[in-house]
């Protein structure tokens, strides 16, 4: 009787698509703990803005990292990135975003700090027209002096 | 990551904006504008410049691409960066983030001069052994640019602090005995402003901004953002800063790097018991600072630590301070749940900026005042409290554990999982003042009982009369 961890859950996308995660695993999510605790007896969570390929990567970390201790220092460096998560951030640029925006909505921090410190490690060491083709800007003009007129060693 | 308003939606933010736009001394450098703003000029013609020129990141919220922009080590990328588009630009331009790049870089060895971007690639060039031109290229302005958080920023360096300053509900005295401040304050446990102590300390007119560069100039002092900086180096700083958290000189060991200055103020006659001091110099905690900051600085709420009570003196400036009862949470304060951890804006101006007027909107009203130079101000302890420095601000400050708040303090080292310093204070105050433990505790009991003889006689009464509580004045 009672709540055992080894229960599960099921997760529905934006698409309808479903996901069965353990109930522990699913709570490295603050927003799905959150539902979870307001709402009794719930086995079924929908989540109409979550994407199924960013829920499946959200669920994958959640699988990954559940036995984590839940930090409350925020991790200020970019450098430190574990192959296990790097490669699980190899996405196209489009999907990465995404799973940014899904981690940002579900409060799972860890992975918000990762996809964060992806995106950081992508601009780094790139020139200005690089970056532009990188993450997609379209704007047509171009700044001629950056913040100071410096020249760049690139 | 930065959680700072995780408790506002859009619309507070928007009306906090626009509530105050009012008040501001300048106009955005670079013309970025509040999100409210934008479907006016929309019909006006202007064109939106985010979406384009910000890309992939457009999906994004505006602090996570301040976030991810801090985690870009180096400046170099961020120039690069702002090269990329108006709106990359927009972020870049950030104060904030030539900010940390200072700290990171350059530790306390700068020159502050006028903006942190300025500073930064001042002291880079300085390093480098180039000299010349360090004049930055006038900053570019756009049309089309809305942030919300951007504008939030900037409008928190720039706007009139003195919008906050009007109400006064911390009384003002003067002449008061000590049996007298024990009576109406020490043991109601109520804030006061004490108007006749300061102005007779050789602080007053030995502790000007002159005289500590002259006597204490190349004295490394702390500030409360990690960096040690000489005196001298912090003066100039405090004098040029305009920003929305400037860093705020607060060391507590000024007494034994600056020991002339301990002769120079004394502990006021209201506040001689210093129980900590059993614990002796070495293991007492933290207790006495000296507070320099320029406007703009100051704490945001807290209850302090140990249940202290303290008393702050002002030399020279202007502080606001605005206090809650303790068990009173003031609006945009996320206590942790044993009470003495909290999340809150960072930046004390963003707290009034986004939770003043709702802490004025209730039916209870916050002690609030403004310390002159002269006026001594009591925090009785536990009450929660907040501080915004509105000028250059020199003051000195004191913790006191007293009979007035001992079992307050006991209770919380008690409960606290330092179990060491509970039991090294017991052990102290039973040698230093044996006897004294059994007559707190007495008195503790008697106040408790006396307490509940006066609930029961108000229940007692309204049962005849009718019914209501209001247990407003008691606030324990």
């Amino acid at each position: 009787e009672g709540k055992a961890m080894e229960e599960t859950i099921v997760l529905k996308s934006s698409e309808g698509k479903e996901f069965k995660v353990e109930r522990s695993v699913a709570c490295r999510s603050e927003t799905i703990k959150n539902m979870l605790e307001d709402m009794e007896g719930i086995s079924e969570l929908s989540l109409p803005t979550v994407k199924a390929n960013a829920l499946e990567k959200v669920i994958k970390y959640c699988e990954k990292h559940k036995a984590d201790p839940v930090s409350t220092e925020p991790d200020l460096r970019s450098d430190n990135i574990g192959e296990w998560d790097k490669e699980l951030m190899e996405v196209p640029m489009g999907d990465l975003f995404e799973m940014i925006l899904a981690a940002n909505y579900l409060d799972v921090k860890g992975m918000l700090e990762l996809g964060c410190k992806t995106v950081a490690n992508l601009v780094k060491g790139k020139t200005p027209d690089e970056i532009k083709q990188t993450f997609r800007m379209t704007e047509e003009d171009k700044i001629r002096f950056g913040l100071q007129n410096v020249k760049h060693d690139k | 990551m930065n959680g700072r308003k995780k408790n506002l939606d859009l619309k507070d933010v928007a009306d906090s904006l626009s509530r105050y736009t009012k008040s501001l001394n300048a106009v955005h450098p670079i013309n970025v504008k509040p999100l409210g703003n934008y479907y006016l000029d929309f019909v006006e013609g202007i064109k939106p410049i985010r979406n384009t020129g910000l890309g992939n990141f457009a999906w994004l919220l505006d602090e996570m691409i301040l976030d991810i922009l801090s985690l870009v080590e180096d400046f170099r990328d961020i120039v690069r960066l702002s090269m990329v588009s108006r709106a990359m630009y927009c972020f870049c331009f950030l104060d904030d983030i030539w900010k940390e790049l200072t700290l990171d870089i350059f530790n306390g060895n700068f020159s502050f001069d006028r903006s942190w971007r300025r500073t930064f690639f001042t002291q880079y060039q300085r390093n480098k052994g180039m000299i010349g031109d360090t004049d930055e290229e006038e900053p570019l302005r756009f049309q089309g640019m809305y942030s919300d958080v951007l504008f939030a920023r900037w409008m928190a360096g720039n706007i009139d602090l003195h919008v906050w300053a009007p109400n006064e509900t911390i009384p003002r005295r003067s002449n008061l005995s000590l049996e007298e401040f024990l009576e109406e304050y020490g043991i109601p446990n109520k804030p006061v402003i004490l108007t006749d102590v300061v102005n007779k300390w050789p602080a007053f007119t030995e502790w000007t901004a002159d005289k500590l560069s002259k006597n204490y100039g190349e004295v490394p002092m702390k500030t409360d953002q990690g960096v040690t900086m000489k005196m001298n180096e912090y003066l100039t700083y405090c004098m040029q800063t305009r920003e929305r958290s400037p860093m705020y000189l607060f060391d507590n060991d000024f007494g034994e790097k600056c020991p002339q200055m301990l002769k120079e103020y004394e502990v006021p006659e209201f506040f001689q018991e210093d129980f900590f001091s059993v614990l002796g110099e070495k293991d007492r905690p933290s207790f006495r600072w000296i507070l320099v900051g320029p406007p703009r600085s100051g704490s945001g709420f807290h209850k302090d630590p140990n249940a202290t009570s303290a008393w702050n003196g002002l030399i020279s400036g202007a502080k606001k301070w605005i206090m809650f009862p303790p068990d009173r949470v003031p609006p945009g304060v996320f206590p942790s749940p044993d009470g003495w951890e909290v999340t809150t804006p960072e930046s004390v101006v963003e707290w009034f900026i986004d939770f003043y007027h709702e802490a004025q909107s209730g039916s209870f009203k916050p002690y609030e005042c403004v310390q002159r130079p002269g006026d001594l101000i009591f925090i009785p302890s536990t009450w929660w409290h907040a501080a915004l420095n509105l000028e250059v601000s020199i003051a000195v400050t004191q913790n006191v554990v007293s009979t007035q708040n001992f079992m307050r303090v006991l209770n919380f080292l008690e409960s606290k999982k330092n179990p060491e310093l509970c039991r090294q204070f017991l052990a102290g105050m039973e040698s230093t003042h044996p006897g004294i433990l059994e007559k707190l505790k007495a008195r503790e009991r008697e106040i408790q009982s006396k307490r509940k003889r006066s609930m029961w006689e108000v229940v007692s009464e309204e049962k005849s009369s009718g019914f209501s509580f209001n247990f407003a004045d008691s606030d324990e």
